[in-house]
């Protein structure tokens, strides 16, 4: 049985815009790769556990030279008194 | 001057003063002006920059100083465009450089340009490119491979000596295999991959694109090694051309049998069993091996990176660099629109399937599956490596398409059958040609070692391409 895709769920939690014919498309086309990811049932659960061995790599908690404001707010698509610039977030009531 | 010279041979004529830095990066750069209208390897030329660095070169000459070279468009260039080939990253100008092209750069080697890709390094025949489409120099109407396909075609057509590719699921190994060069997936690890933008961070690597064997090892060395500024960088740095022409005699060279089933074209199959009929006469011992997990590393593969794609892509939300929507009424608009305008079909597939397999309800179906698998695909790598010493397969089961001719995704996720297990299982696996099929399309041979085992891969393939050129007609 095909797994239902919610393309408009996903989208909205992946915060992308798509178009109606996006959403037409890949609505077909997640299912069909959904499909084959589904190969993976016949994978029992005695597969040994993930994961690689993890440990922690730390630096030390010391202060060096980084890029400046300049530097860092160069690339930015609005930027005004050395900040990034983006719409009001909170409303005027709060 | 004329083209067509390994790095290895550059290196001689740069030190004995037969040519000049300058002289040989004005070469590259008539060479691309001329083949690369039709070519579309590259996306930025750095001309002036390139000349000035040519002439800093040839006042320290020696070892890969002078060497011109071209980085794939994923890698990060101080005050030089890098783009990753998407309409996100049009106009972004990195305010830092990566570790690999500063080692480079302190070796002095000399950047010709950035090269075209799949959009973010996802796709396998660089048509995902927002910018152009890079032909396959062996056969103008074929892709180049992907995602480093202009890192491959450029070495493939003389417009680079040598070029950096990344590799996440086999994006260095394919497109070389497709354009008949060298290319290395290194262990995961080898090579620091700060300053690479990031697609599955568990499992990309840098790795060199080059014309030889020996050329790649040279290569390797000098970009390999612990950096302080990835955490998962290791070990020290090391020449890998040192024991490279020790031959294969007494190795153990695994052929599994589940990497030459019904989806691999007779002649593909052919030519890799006829490369270890090779090994065996050279020395070597054949030992049949099993790799049983074949099949479900696929689908594991496209779940794993696919998460950690959506994942890492996340931060592109038009605020602090790439692409911003012209019109939106709110923060949360701004976000939806400028990702929705700047990423193309495939990296929103990709987004879309990584947000799907870690969401409520699917995460232990899919995510956590895939990841046992991923566990069970570095013991099965395990179990064979105790009976030999390295493993032959294909690379892709075919040689290159023409354009277009895979039109749907899972069709051309099926091609990256052969290349994934060894990017789930971190280790390090080299492409390298070794036949070509009735058309004259090059067909790759992949070589898979144990973790960090890079010298060996190296020398094996170093002893199959001297033997090989024996016998290969001169064109």
């Amino acid at each position: 049985m095909k797994t239902e895709i919610d393309v408009e769920k996903l989208a909205k939690l992946a915060r992308l815009k798509l178009t109606d014919e996006e959403k037409a498309r890949l609505c077909g086309e997640l299912s069909d790769i959904v499909e084959f990811y589904d190969m993976l049932a016949g994978v029992g659960e005695t597969a040994p556990d993930a994961g690689p061995a993890l440990f922690n790599v730390l630096r030390d908690d010391g202060t060096k030279p980084c890029l400046g404001r300049g530097e860092l707010l160069a690339n930015s698509p609005d930027s005004a008194d050395g900040c990034f610039r983006v719409p009001r977030v909170v409303s005027e009531e709060d | 001057m004329e083209l067509g010279y390994t790095v290895a041979q550059l290196a001689e004529l740069l030190a004995s003063r037969e040519i000049s830095s300058v002289e040989l990066t004005k070469a590259y750069l008539d060479r691309i002006a001329e083949r690369d209208v039709e070519l579309g390897a590259y996306l930025t030329i750095c001309s002036e920059r390139a000349l000035s660095d040519a002439e800093r070169a040839d006042c320290n000459a020696g070892g890969l100083s002078g060497i011109p070279f071209a980085l794939k468009d994923n890698i990060c260039t101080k005050g030089i465009r890098t783009t990753c080939a998407s309409r996100m990253l049009e106009n972004f100008v990195p305010p830092y450089e990566s570790t690999v092209s500063e080692r480079l750069g302190k070796s002095g080697c000399v950047l010709l340009g950035k090269l075209n890709m799949d959009e973010f390094a996802m796709g396998s025949t660089t048509e995902n490119s927002y910018f152009k489409k890079t032909r396959n120099p062996k056969a103008l109407d074929r892709v180049p491979g992907g995602s480093s396909g202009g890192a491959a075609a450029a070495v493939a057509a003389d417009e680079a000596p040598f070029a950096l590719g990344s590799d996440t699921g086999g994006s260095v190994r394919q497109p070389t295999a497709f354009c008949g060069v060298v290319g290395m997936k290194p262990t995961y690890g080898r090579v620091s991959r700060y300053g690479l933008v990031a697609f599955a961070s568990s499992l990309d690597q840098i790795g060199p694109i080059t014309k030889d064997i020996y050329d790649n090892a040279l290569v390797l060395g000098a970009i390999a090694g612990k950096d302080s500024r990835d955490a998962t960088s290791v070990g020290e740095r090391e020449d890998f051309t040192e024991n490279i022409s020790g031959g294969v005699k007494g190795l153990v060279i695994g052929v599994p049998d589940e990497f030459f089933g019904d989806e691999v074209s007779e002649p593909v199959r052919t030519a890799v069993l006829a490369a270890a009929e090779r090994f065996e006469r050279l020395g070597a011992k054949l030992e049949r091996v099993s790799l049983s997990m074949l099949k479900y590393a696929l689908p594991a593969y496209y779940i794993i990176s696919s998460a950690e794609a959506s994942s890492n892509l996340a931060r592109f939300d038009g605020v602090r660099y790439g692409r911003r929507s012209e019109s939106f009424t709110d923060i949360e608009e701004l976000y939806e629109k400028s990702r929705g305008e700047g990423f193309g079909d495939e990296v929103k597939r990709r987004i879309m399937l990584g947000t799907f397999v870690l969401s409520s309800g699917y995460y232990d179906e899919y995510y956590k599956k895939a990841m046992r698998v991923r566990s069970t695909v570095k013991q099965s790598f395990a179990s064979a490596f105790e009976r030999c010493d390295l493993i032959i397969s294909p690379v892709a089961p075919t040689t290159a398409w023409r354009f277009g001719e895979k039109p749907d995704p899972v069709s051309r996720y099926l091609a990256d059958i052969f290349t994934v297990p060894a990017s789930l299982a971190g280790l390090p696996a080299l492409s390298m040609p070794c036949g070509e099929d009735s058309e004259g399309l090059p067909i790759g041979m992949q070589l898979i070692g144990r973790e960090f085992s890079e010298a060996l891969i190296y020398r094996a393939g170093y002893a199959f391409e001297r033997d090989r050129s024996k016998e290969k007609p001169k064109l």
